[in-house]
Order: structure tokens, then sequence, then C-alpha cells
């Protein structure tokens, strides 16, 4: 068998972008060393070829984030006309509710489509951000938070949806679905569901402006208000609402259809429950958020539940 | 110190050079590493003042073209800063020829048309790399995958990327487009 020239010409550039490649991560990986420096030298140093493969390999590197810029700003531009109102509106009632929902369920929709959100984050995917001096985020699962500061001085974010930890060593106001926190000195957990706030004050104090009422949260309380509703305080777990910091979901005595819910929220694709009954049996466990991909497989051996997977991982659990 | 000492060390140094290279190029594993490492050794063999009391100058000067070696992996094991990473990749476009580089534009929407199409994970990866900066290992954790699979991931989104874009470049203006010259 012969390969015509043009043949084994372009199958030595595929050679070669393939190692440009390989340089290029092993260069931006975070942890190349002087030797993986002389190493790339010496490769690059073979030929014009090789310099220039890589030349256009860190061109296309480099592009890679307009792009990507621009996508997001084409999407946001996109959804709706008024995107400061969005979370807001959605959490209302409404309209825009039912097309929310149908987002919320298909979980990847949402990845990339920040929807004019400052920061967020995909399935499964946790994030640190230093906000300003003084204020810490903790990013859970399919989060998405935006900046809300009005003026010089005034820290305001909002969270659209998912689970954030705060801590505010400074002044900061939260928004999130019709409410609005007050925090300064306070480290606190905020869970933005469909339909339902819950805060979790971890330490210091923080101000709950809901309905036109005012609450104070102390240290070890937690409050949940819908649109129209507030919750009493109440006390909690600690470990089980702050599992998720240490990669860890831990659930004592909960039913199992919520305990898949919410590994849902961490979990790439989707476990569907397929029997209410099993549903209603009681779990105690502690899942690591490594583990989440084959968590059906425990199910099914804890249960004796029937699995069945199909692609993008999607579980039928009966 | 005197001069004879010194000298004495050095012939011992250099009777045995053969043996200590072929030991050595066993040690380490690599012809290069050895001659740099006995060539440092010479150099420093030639500088320093050998302990009065050395029983065994053989095993002594061997004791040394390792610590020099050991050194060497230290070294070479360290991380490169930033700046170095941008100058080191930025050395290859030096040999660039100008008119190429106008002529080998990126196309921006068609970038964006290949990302869109990217499995949404690999995507994410690929963006906490590039935007975020975040290091491989960093992206492990949050992705509860090892940093081998962080690496195919970036190298798998790359290569769809220059496919598609490549594709798009023949179908415009057919086979053999897309070569360079």
């Amino acid at each position: 068998m012969s390969i015509s020239a043009s043949e084994s010409a372009s199958a030595t550039a595929n050679q070669l972008r393939e190692e440009a490649f390989h340089w290029l991560v092993r260069l931006t990986s975070g942890h190349a060393t002087h030797a993986d420096a002389e190493a790339f030298r010496r490769w690059s140093a073979q030929s014009s070829e090789h310099a220039r493969a890589f030349f256009l390999a860190r061109q296309l590197w480099q592009a890679m984030a307009p792009a990507e810029q621009k996508l997001r700003q084409e999407q946001a531009a996109k959804v709706v006309s008024h995107p400061r109102r969005f979370g807001r509106r959605a959490f209302l009632g409404g309209a825009i509710a039912a097309s929310v929902a149908v987002l919320v369920a298909r979980p990847s929709l949402l990845d990339g489509w920040p929807m004019g959100a400052d920061f967020h984050t995909g399935v499964g995917e946790q994030r640190h951000v230093d906000l300003t001096q003084g204020v810490v985020l903790e990013l859970n699962t399919q989060t998405r938070i935006s900046q809300r500061s009005e003026a010089l001085g005034d820290a305001a974010i909002e969270v659209l949806s998912g689970e954030v930890e705060i801590q505010a060593s400074t002044a900061l106001r939260v928004l999130a679905g019709n409410g609005e926190l007050f925090a300064d000195g306070a480290r606190f957990n905020v869970r933005a569901t469909e339909g339902s706030v819950c805060v979790t004050c971890l330490e210091g104090r923080l101000q709950l402006k809901h309905q036109g009422r005012r609450v104070s949260l102390e240290q070890g309380r937690q409050l949940t208000y819908t649109a129209q509703r507030q919750g009493q305080l109440t006390s909690f777990d600690t470990q089980q609402v702050m599992a998720w910091r240490q990669q860890l979901l831990v659930f004592n005595d909960a039913p199992l259809a919520s305990v898949i819910d919410e590994i849902n929220r961490y979990r790439p694709g989707m476990i569907v429950l397929m029997n209410a009954e099993l549903g209603r049996r009681k779990v105690q466990a502690r899942f690591s958020l490594a583990q989440l991909a084959n968590v059906a497989v425990l199910i099914r051996d804890a249960y004796g539940a029937t699995i069945t997977e199909l692609p993008g991982g999607v579980v039928l659990v009966s | 110190m005197t001069e004879k000492e010194q000298s004495a060390m050095l012939k011992v140094f250099l009777a045995s050079y053969d043996v200590f290279r072929a030991r050595l190029r066993r040690r380490l594993g690599s012809d290069d590493l050895a001659n740099d490492v006995l060539h440092e050794t010479y150099l420093r063999v030639d500088r320093m003042e050998p302990p009065a009391d050395v029983q065994k100058p053989g095993a002594y000067l061997f004791r040394m073209a390792l610590n020099i070696a050991a050194d060497r992996r230290a070294q070479d094991a360290r991380l490169l800063t930033g700046t170095e990473i941008e100058e080191l990749m930025q050395t290859a476009d030096e040999h660039q020829d100008p008119a190429v580089i106008v002529g080998g534009q990126i196309e921006i929407r068609a970038l964006m048309q290949a990302l869109t199409e990217l499995a949404p994970r690999r995507r994410q990866i690929l963006m906490a790399s590039r935007m975020e900066q975040t290091p491989h290992q960093e992206i492990a954790q949050r992705f509860g995958i090892s940093t081998r699979m962080v690496e195919k991931e970036l190298k798998a989104a790359l290569q769809y990327c220059a496919d598609r874009l490549e594709r798009k470049v023949i179908q415009r203006f057919g086979p053999g487009a897309g070569k360079q010259s």
C-alpha cells in the first residue's frame, strides 16, 4: 500500500498538531516544570514546522476566550429584555415560572448559559470567588450569582439560583427571591431553589427584609421563605447543611425521592425515580461528590431496586 | 590545602571517569544527564577543598556526583512561573512570517459554533482552564476526575475545534484550501 505525498504530508501535519496541543496543555496546566520547559524547547527546535504548529495551537487557545465571551453576551441578550429582574419575576410566579421549570428539569441546557449571571457553576461544579475586600463566596453546583452593587462602597449580590456560602466580613446586601438580606460580619448559607429560599446563619447575625417585615437571624438559626410566606426560625444540623463544602452529601432519614433530587443537582445526566413507593423509603447516607456518577448502583444494592442505565448519564430506578 | 592534594583528587576523578560515567548512566537512566553531572562534578572537584581525611576518594567523588544529580532533579522539578511560561510560549512567535500571521486569523464565528457543539462538561473544563486559569489539579477536584482526564478533555476540545475550523475553510474554498505550503 502506498500513501500519496499529500496524504503523508497531512498525516505528519496532524501528528505535529497533536503534539503541539500536548505541549500547550502541559505548559498551561499549572504544574509545568523547568524540565518541561527544556523538553518543550527541544521539541520546538526540531523544525520550523514544529514551531509553526505550536504557534497555531496557541492562536487557537487564545481565541477561545473572546469566542466564549461573545457567546455568553449573545445568550444573555437573547433570553429576556430585563435580565435584572428575571430571577425575581420567576420567583414570584407567573408565566415565566413554567419555562424556568422546564430549564431546571434539563440541567444540561443551563451549562454555558449564564443568563445574565456574573458568576456561575455548572453541574457538579463548585467555585470560590473573592467578590471584594471582605466578601468571599463559595458557590455550589448549578449556582448563578449576579453583581448588584449600585454605588462605590455598596457591596451587593443577587443569588439567582443555587446555593452559596457567603463570608461577609464587611457590609453586604444579598438579594434572593423577593427577600433582601443585610450582613456585616457574618457567615451564612443561602439556598435558592424553585419557589423558596433557605437562609442559614452560621456565624454572626443577619437581617432579612421580606414582605414588609424585618427578621433577625442569629447564629444557629435558619429560615425558609417563599414569595408569600416566611417559615419559622429553626435550628439546623450544621453537618448536614454544610456538608457540600467538604464535597459530601449527608442524609439523615431523608426520603429516597428527595435524596435523588439532591443528587441530581450535582450529577450530570439525571436519575429518574419510577417507583413512588421506593421513593418514600428513608435514607441514612453520606456520599462523596466524586462518587455520584455510580450512585445508582449503590441504591440498587441497598434497596433491591432495578436500574436501567441509558446514554448521557440517565438512570431509571424502579 | 596544598596544590598536591587538589591534583591528587582530580587525578582520581579523571582516572575513574569512564567507570563513573557508566555507573551514572545506569543510575540516572540518561547519557546526557550523566555527562552533564560529571562535567559539573569535575568543575567542583577542580574548585573544592577536599577534607583532609577522605579515606575512599572514589566513593567520595561518586557521592558528590549523585548529590549534584539530585540537586539537578530538584531544580528541574521546580515549577515555571507565569512569566516564564509566557516567554517560553512566545519564542515560537519570533520565527513566524508576518504575512502568514495575518493570513491565518481564526474565524471567531466558526469557533463560537464549534464551542457550542462541545459536550457541556468538556466545555466547562476548557473554560475553567482558559478563562479562569484554574490549574488542572483544581479542575480535577472540581469535577471529580483525574488530572489525566482533564488533560484528555482539553486536548479533545482543542482537536475538535481545530477540526471544525479546518472543515469550515475547506467548505468555503474547496479541498486543498486549508493546507499550508
